[in-house]
Protein backbone atom coordinates (compact mmCIF):
# COMPACT_ATOMS: atom_id res chain seq x y z
CA UNK A 1 0.00 0.00 0.00
CA UNK A 2 2.85 2.46 0.47
CA UNK A 3 3.72 2.56 -2.96
CA UNK A 4 0.54 4.11 -3.37
CA UNK A 5 0.79 6.82 -1.28
CA UNK A 6 4.23 8.18 -2.88
CA UNK A 7 4.24 11.36 -4.74
CA UNK A 8 5.64 10.12 -7.40
CA UNK A 9 7.30 7.21 -8.87
CA UNK A 10 10.74 6.59 -10.58
CA UNK A 11 9.57 7.68 -14.52
CA UNK A 12 10.55 3.31 -15.62
CA UNK A 13 8.30 2.24 -13.25
CA UNK A 14 5.60 4.55 -14.54
CA UNK A 15 6.92 3.40 -18.33
CA UNK A 16 6.80 -0.11 -17.18
CA UNK A 17 2.93 0.11 -16.20
CA UNK A 18 2.04 1.79 -19.58
CA UNK A 19 3.58 -0.42 -21.48
CA UNK A 20 2.19 -3.36 -19.71
CA UNK A 21 -0.80 -1.60 -19.49
CA UNK A 22 -0.89 -1.56 -23.34
CA UNK A 23 -1.13 -5.00 -24.10
CA UNK A 24 -3.22 -5.96 -21.21
CA UNK A 25 -5.89 -3.85 -22.80
CA UNK A 26 -5.24 -5.42 -25.88
CA UNK A 27 -5.47 -8.97 -25.09
CA UNK A 28 -8.83 -8.45 -22.65
CA UNK A 29 -10.89 -5.25 -24.39
CA UNK A 30 -9.57 -5.27 -27.65
CA UNK A 31 -8.87 -1.63 -27.55
CA UNK A 32 -5.73 0.66 -27.47
CA UNK A 33 -5.41 3.64 -24.84
CA UNK A 34 -6.30 6.96 -27.04
CA UNK A 35 -7.55 10.58 -25.97
CA UNK A 36 -8.00 13.00 -28.80
CA UNK A 37 -11.21 11.36 -30.41
CA UNK A 38 -13.02 11.75 -27.65
CA UNK A 39 -12.38 15.77 -28.12
CA UNK A 40 -13.87 15.28 -31.72
CA UNK A 41 -16.51 13.12 -29.94
CA UNK A 42 -17.55 16.47 -27.63
CA UNK A 43 -17.27 19.11 -30.58
CA UNK A 44 -19.56 17.16 -33.00
CA UNK A 45 -22.01 16.47 -29.80
CA UNK A 46 -21.71 20.62 -29.17
CA UNK A 47 -22.15 21.61 -32.71
CA UNK A 48 -25.12 19.07 -32.71
CA UNK A 49 -27.02 20.88 -30.29
CA UNK A 50 -26.80 24.07 -32.58
CA UNK A 51 -26.18 22.92 -35.40
CA UNK A 52 -27.48 19.49 -36.29
CA UNK A 53 -27.97 18.96 -40.19
CA UNK A 54 -23.84 20.51 -40.67
CA UNK A 55 -23.28 17.69 -38.09
CA UNK A 56 -25.00 15.42 -40.35
CA UNK A 57 -23.04 16.11 -43.48
CA UNK A 58 -19.63 16.45 -42.22
CA UNK A 59 -17.97 13.73 -43.41
CA UNK A 60 -14.88 14.47 -40.71
CA UNK A 61 -17.87 13.74 -37.63
CA UNK A 62 -19.61 11.28 -39.39
CA UNK A 63 -16.29 9.37 -38.51
CA UNK A 64 -17.35 9.20 -35.36
CA UNK A 65 -20.59 10.43 -34.34
CA UNK A 66 -23.69 9.20 -35.19
CA UNK A 67 -26.04 11.37 -32.60
CA UNK A 68 -25.33 11.71 -28.89
CA UNK A 69 -24.88 8.02 -28.34
CA UNK A 70 -21.49 8.02 -30.00
CA UNK A 71 -20.70 9.68 -26.74
CA UNK A 72 -21.33 6.39 -24.67
CA UNK A 73 -18.26 4.92 -26.24
CA UNK A 74 -15.30 3.08 -24.96
CA UNK A 75 -12.33 5.90 -25.13
CA UNK A 76 -14.78 8.26 -23.59
CA UNK A 77 -15.33 6.28 -20.36
CA UNK A 78 -10.99 5.86 -20.83
CA UNK A 79 -10.65 9.25 -20.56
CA UNK A 80 -12.97 9.87 -17.66
CA UNK A 81 -11.31 6.85 -15.98
CA UNK A 82 -8.17 8.87 -16.91
CA UNK A 83 -9.37 11.99 -14.32
CA UNK A 84 -10.35 9.59 -11.81
CA UNK A 85 -7.24 7.51 -11.59
CA UNK A 86 -5.13 11.42 -11.31
CA UNK A 87 -7.62 12.12 -8.25
CA UNK A 88 -7.17 8.78 -6.76
CA UNK A 89 -3.03 9.35 -7.02
CA UNK A 90 -3.58 12.84 -5.40
CA UNK A 91 -5.61 11.38 -3.55
CA UNK A 92 -3.87 8.78 -1.64
CA UNK A 93 -0.30 11.03 -1.79
CA UNK A 94 -1.98 14.27 -0.13
CA UNK A 95 -0.28 16.01 -3.28
CA UNK A 96 -3.76 18.08 -4.36
CA UNK A 97 -2.97 21.38 -5.46
CA UNK A 98 -5.20 24.23 -6.85
CA UNK A 99 -3.14 25.79 -9.37
CA UNK A 100 -4.09 28.28 -12.03
CA UNK A 101 -0.84 29.21 -13.74
CA UNK A 102 2.29 26.88 -13.74
CA UNK A 103 5.66 28.03 -12.34
CA UNK A 104 7.34 27.63 -14.81
CA UNK A 105 4.86 29.64 -17.28
CA UNK A 106 4.99 32.35 -14.21
CA UNK A 107 8.80 32.66 -14.60
CA UNK A 108 8.38 33.51 -18.31
CA UNK A 109 4.93 35.36 -18.83
CA UNK A 110 3.72 36.57 -15.25
CA UNK A 111 1.33 35.15 -12.94
CA UNK A 112 -1.72 37.10 -14.88
CA UNK A 113 -4.48 34.03 -14.67
CA UNK A 114 -5.97 35.36 -18.31
CA UNK A 115 -2.72 35.37 -20.25
CA UNK A 116 -2.49 31.58 -18.87
CA UNK A 117 -5.88 30.49 -20.02
CA UNK A 118 -5.85 32.02 -23.04
CA UNK A 119 -1.89 30.46 -23.35
CA UNK A 120 -3.82 27.10 -22.67
CA UNK A 121 -6.95 27.64 -25.10
CA UNK A 122 -4.57 28.32 -28.18
CA UNK A 123 -1.69 25.62 -27.39
CA UNK A 124 -4.93 23.13 -27.03
CA UNK A 125 -6.46 23.65 -30.35
CA UNK A 126 -2.98 23.91 -32.38
CA UNK A 127 -2.36 20.39 -30.74
CA UNK A 128 -5.93 19.00 -31.19
CA UNK A 129 -5.69 20.25 -34.96
CA UNK A 130 -2.34 18.22 -35.39
CA UNK A 131 -3.21 15.42 -33.36
CA UNK A 132 -6.49 15.07 -36.00
CA UNK A 133 -3.96 15.28 -38.68
CA UNK A 134 -1.65 12.93 -37.86
CA UNK A 135 -4.66 10.73 -36.47
CA UNK A 136 -3.40 10.36 -32.70
CA UNK A 137 -1.95 11.70 -30.19
CA UNK A 138 0.90 10.85 -27.33
CA UNK A 139 -1.29 7.88 -26.20
CA UNK A 140 -3.24 7.04 -29.25
CA UNK A 141 -0.56 7.54 -32.14
CA UNK A 142 3.16 7.52 -30.16
CA UNK A 143 3.39 4.97 -27.86
CA UNK A 144 0.63 3.04 -29.51
CA UNK A 145 2.33 3.11 -32.91
CA UNK A 146 5.62 3.50 -31.15
CA UNK A 147 5.00 -0.33 -29.71
CA UNK A 148 3.33 -1.75 -32.66
CA UNK A 149 6.07 -0.19 -34.79
CA UNK A 150 4.45 1.66 -37.35
CA UNK A 151 6.06 4.14 -39.74
CA UNK A 152 3.60 6.74 -39.10
CA UNK A 153 3.86 6.07 -35.65
CA UNK A 154 7.60 6.86 -35.31
CA UNK A 155 7.64 9.84 -37.52
CA UNK A 156 4.93 11.06 -35.43
CA UNK A 157 7.11 11.07 -32.36
CA UNK A 158 10.65 12.33 -33.87
CA UNK A 159 8.50 15.23 -35.51
CA UNK A 160 6.39 16.23 -32.07
CA UNK A 161 9.58 16.20 -30.17
CA UNK A 162 11.42 18.57 -32.44
CA UNK A 163 8.64 20.96 -33.26
CA UNK A 164 8.17 21.09 -29.00
CA UNK A 165 12.65 21.32 -28.85
CA UNK A 166 11.86 24.55 -31.13
CA UNK A 167 9.06 25.79 -29.52
CA UNK A 168 9.93 25.55 -26.23
CA UNK A 169 13.68 27.20 -26.57
CA UNK A 170 11.68 30.18 -28.23
CA UNK A 171 9.20 30.41 -25.57
CA UNK A 172 10.30 29.55 -22.38
CA UNK A 173 13.74 30.64 -23.00
CA UNK A 174 14.01 33.15 -20.51
CA UNK A 175 13.87 31.33 -17.23
CA UNK A 176 13.77 27.27 -16.80
CA UNK B 1 -23.32 -0.39 -24.72
CA UNK B 2 -22.31 -3.46 -22.06
CA UNK B 3 -21.84 -2.14 -18.57
CA UNK B 4 -18.98 -4.49 -18.98
CA UNK B 5 -17.17 -2.73 -21.63
CA UNK B 6 -17.61 0.92 -19.67
CA UNK B 7 -16.21 -0.47 -16.41
CA UNK B 8 -13.34 -2.20 -18.23
CA UNK B 9 -12.84 1.44 -19.79
CA UNK B 10 -13.10 3.08 -16.56
CA UNK B 11 -10.57 0.99 -14.81
CA UNK B 12 -7.76 0.80 -17.61
CA UNK B 13 -8.72 4.51 -17.60
CA UNK B 14 -7.87 5.32 -14.01
CA UNK B 15 -4.45 2.69 -14.26
CA UNK B 16 -3.31 4.96 -16.73
CA UNK B 17 -4.61 8.38 -15.06
CA UNK B 18 -2.85 7.30 -11.66
CA UNK B 19 -0.04 5.69 -13.36
CA UNK B 20 1.00 9.74 -15.41
CA UNK B 21 0.07 11.34 -12.12
CA UNK B 22 2.62 9.14 -10.17
CA UNK B 23 5.18 9.95 -13.23
CA UNK B 24 4.40 13.30 -12.99
CA UNK B 25 3.96 13.88 -16.51
CA UNK B 26 0.55 15.31 -15.51
CA UNK B 27 2.86 18.41 -14.63
CA UNK B 28 3.16 21.04 -17.02
CA UNK B 29 7.17 22.08 -15.56
CA UNK B 30 8.12 18.41 -16.08
CA UNK B 31 6.67 18.57 -19.92
CA UNK B 32 7.93 21.67 -20.64
CA UNK B 33 11.75 21.09 -19.24
CA UNK B 34 11.65 18.04 -21.40
CA UNK B 35 11.44 20.05 -24.47
CA UNK B 36 14.20 22.38 -23.01
CA UNK B 37 16.16 19.23 -22.65
CA UNK B 38 16.25 19.82 -19.10
CA UNK B 39 13.92 16.65 -17.54
CA UNK B 40 13.81 13.74 -19.76
CA UNK B 41 10.85 12.11 -18.01
CA UNK B 42 8.49 12.19 -20.63
CA UNK B 43 11.53 10.49 -23.31
CA UNK B 44 12.08 7.76 -20.40
CA UNK B 45 8.50 7.11 -19.80
CA UNK B 46 7.73 6.65 -23.53
CA UNK B 47 10.72 4.74 -24.01
CA UNK B 48 10.02 2.62 -21.55
CA UNK B 49 6.67 1.79 -22.71
CA UNK B 50 7.57 1.25 -25.51
CA UNK B 51 10.18 -1.20 -24.98
CA UNK B 52 7.72 -3.44 -22.59
CA UNK B 53 4.85 -3.30 -24.82
CA UNK B 54 6.96 -4.60 -27.71
CA UNK B 55 7.78 -7.49 -25.71
CA UNK B 56 4.32 -7.82 -24.34
CA UNK B 57 2.80 -8.37 -28.06
CA UNK B 58 6.17 -9.98 -28.89
CA UNK B 59 5.60 -12.61 -26.05
CA UNK B 60 1.66 -13.73 -26.78
CA UNK B 61 2.12 -13.55 -30.69
CA UNK B 62 2.56 -17.25 -31.30
CA UNK B 63 -0.34 -18.33 -28.54
CA UNK B 64 -2.74 -16.77 -31.15
CA UNK B 65 -4.58 -15.24 -28.16
CA UNK B 66 -5.55 -11.87 -30.36
CA UNK B 67 -4.97 -10.71 -33.59
CA UNK B 68 -1.84 -8.19 -33.77
CA UNK B 69 -3.31 -4.60 -34.63
CA UNK B 70 -2.62 -3.64 -37.78
CA UNK B 71 -2.54 0.21 -38.82
CA UNK B 72 -2.09 2.11 -41.68
CA UNK B 73 -1.43 5.89 -41.60
CA UNK B 74 0.08 8.71 -43.71
CA UNK B 75 3.76 9.08 -43.36
CA UNK B 76 3.09 12.95 -44.46
CA UNK B 77 0.38 13.51 -41.96
CA UNK B 78 2.09 12.18 -39.07
CA UNK B 79 5.41 14.37 -39.89
CA UNK B 80 3.15 17.61 -40.50
CA UNK B 81 0.96 16.68 -37.84
CA UNK B 82 3.46 16.04 -35.26
CA UNK B 83 5.22 19.46 -35.81
CA UNK B 84 2.05 21.29 -35.06
CA UNK B 85 0.76 18.98 -32.35
CA UNK B 86 4.93 19.28 -30.68
CA UNK B 87 4.15 23.43 -30.94
CA UNK B 88 0.62 23.08 -28.99
CA UNK B 89 1.72 20.48 -26.35
CA UNK B 90 4.28 22.82 -25.74
CA UNK B 91 2.39 26.08 -25.37
CA UNK B 92 -0.58 24.21 -23.41
CA UNK B 93 2.47 22.26 -21.32
CA UNK B 94 0.11 18.79 -21.12
CA UNK B 95 -0.62 16.50 -24.13
CA UNK B 96 -4.36 15.29 -24.51
CA UNK B 97 -4.27 12.28 -21.63
CA UNK B 98 -1.84 13.86 -19.42
CA UNK B 99 -4.18 17.24 -19.72
CA UNK B 100 -7.10 15.10 -18.16
CA UNK B 101 -4.54 13.95 -15.51
CA UNK B 102 -3.55 17.26 -14.49
CA UNK B 103 -7.26 18.28 -14.12
CA UNK B 104 -7.69 15.42 -11.66
CA UNK B 105 -4.67 17.02 -9.70
CA UNK B 106 -5.69 20.19 -9.32
CA UNK B 107 -4.25 22.30 -12.63
CA UNK B 108 -7.07 24.39 -13.23
CA UNK B 109 -5.69 25.89 -16.30
CA UNK B 110 -6.48 22.73 -18.08
CA UNK B 111 -10.07 23.32 -18.48
CA UNK B 112 -9.33 26.40 -20.52
CA UNK B 113 -7.20 23.49 -22.47
CA UNK B 114 -9.87 21.39 -23.22
CA UNK B 115 -12.14 24.20 -24.31
CA UNK B 116 -9.32 24.80 -26.95
CA UNK B 117 -8.86 21.10 -28.00
CA UNK B 118 -12.23 20.43 -28.75
CA UNK B 119 -12.26 24.11 -30.31
CA UNK B 120 -9.60 22.85 -32.54
CA UNK B 121 -11.03 19.45 -33.32
CA UNK B 122 -13.85 21.75 -34.47
CA UNK B 123 -11.74 23.87 -36.49
CA UNK B 124 -9.92 20.99 -37.88
CA UNK B 125 -13.35 19.64 -39.15
CA UNK B 126 -13.91 22.68 -41.54
CA UNK B 127 -10.41 21.96 -42.58
CA UNK B 128 -10.40 18.00 -42.83
CA UNK B 129 -11.58 17.60 -47.25
CA UNK B 130 -8.33 19.30 -47.59
CA UNK B 131 -6.33 17.86 -45.59
CA UNK B 132 -7.84 14.43 -46.56
CA UNK B 133 -7.53 15.49 -50.08
CA UNK B 134 -3.65 16.23 -50.00
CA UNK B 135 -2.09 15.16 -46.92
CA UNK B 136 -4.16 12.54 -44.91
CA UNK B 137 -4.23 10.59 -48.68
CA UNK B 138 -0.43 10.44 -49.40
CA UNK B 139 2.53 7.74 -48.67
CA UNK B 140 0.07 5.89 -46.51
CA UNK B 141 2.67 3.38 -44.66
CA UNK B 142 2.08 0.59 -42.28
CA UNK B 143 3.85 -1.58 -39.59
CA UNK B 144 7.88 -1.85 -40.40
CA UNK B 145 8.59 -5.27 -40.95
CA UNK B 146 11.51 -6.60 -39.70
CA UNK B 147 13.00 -10.09 -38.39
CA UNK B 148 12.52 -10.98 -34.70
CA UNK B 149 16.15 -10.61 -33.89
CA UNK B 150 15.87 -7.04 -35.23
CA UNK B 151 13.04 -6.06 -33.27
CA UNK B 152 14.63 -7.69 -30.07
CA UNK B 153 17.67 -5.76 -30.99
CA UNK B 154 15.67 -2.63 -31.30
CA UNK B 155 14.06 -3.27 -27.61
CA UNK B 156 17.80 -3.63 -26.43
CA UNK B 157 18.38 -0.48 -27.41
CA UNK B 158 15.35 1.42 -26.52
CA UNK B 159 16.08 -0.56 -22.75
CA UNK B 160 19.59 0.99 -23.19
CA UNK B 161 19.01 4.55 -24.03
CA UNK B 162 16.48 4.61 -21.53
CA UNK B 163 18.60 4.37 -18.29
CA UNK B 164 21.23 6.68 -19.77
CA UNK B 165 18.60 9.14 -20.06
CA UNK B 166 17.23 8.65 -17.01
CA UNK B 167 19.83 10.02 -14.75
CA UNK B 168 18.41 13.42 -16.71
CA UNK B 169 15.23 13.01 -14.88
CA UNK B 170 14.74 15.43 -11.70
CA UNK B 171 14.46 13.61 -8.01
CA UNK B 172 11.70 14.46 -6.00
Amino acid sequence: MNIFKKVSWPARWAGMCIGFLYGVTWLTVKQLPGTSTTFVRLAAAIENLFVPNYVKNSAYFNKYFSGFVSLLNWQTFFVIGILIGASISVFLSGDFKKEYVPSLWKDNFGSSKIVRFIGAFIGGAIMLFGARIAGGCTSGKAIAEGILMTYSGWIFMCSLFASGIVTAFLFYRRKS
Amino acid sequence: MEILSILSALLFGSIFGFVLQKGKVSKFNVIVRQFLLKDFTVAVIMLYAIAIGISFFYTIKPYNLVDIPVRESSMLAAAIGGAIFGIGMTIFGYCPGTGVAALGQGSLDVISGILGMITGAAVFEIFYPFFEANVMSKYIAGVIVMPNYLLILVVVILLSIAPVLNGFCSKN
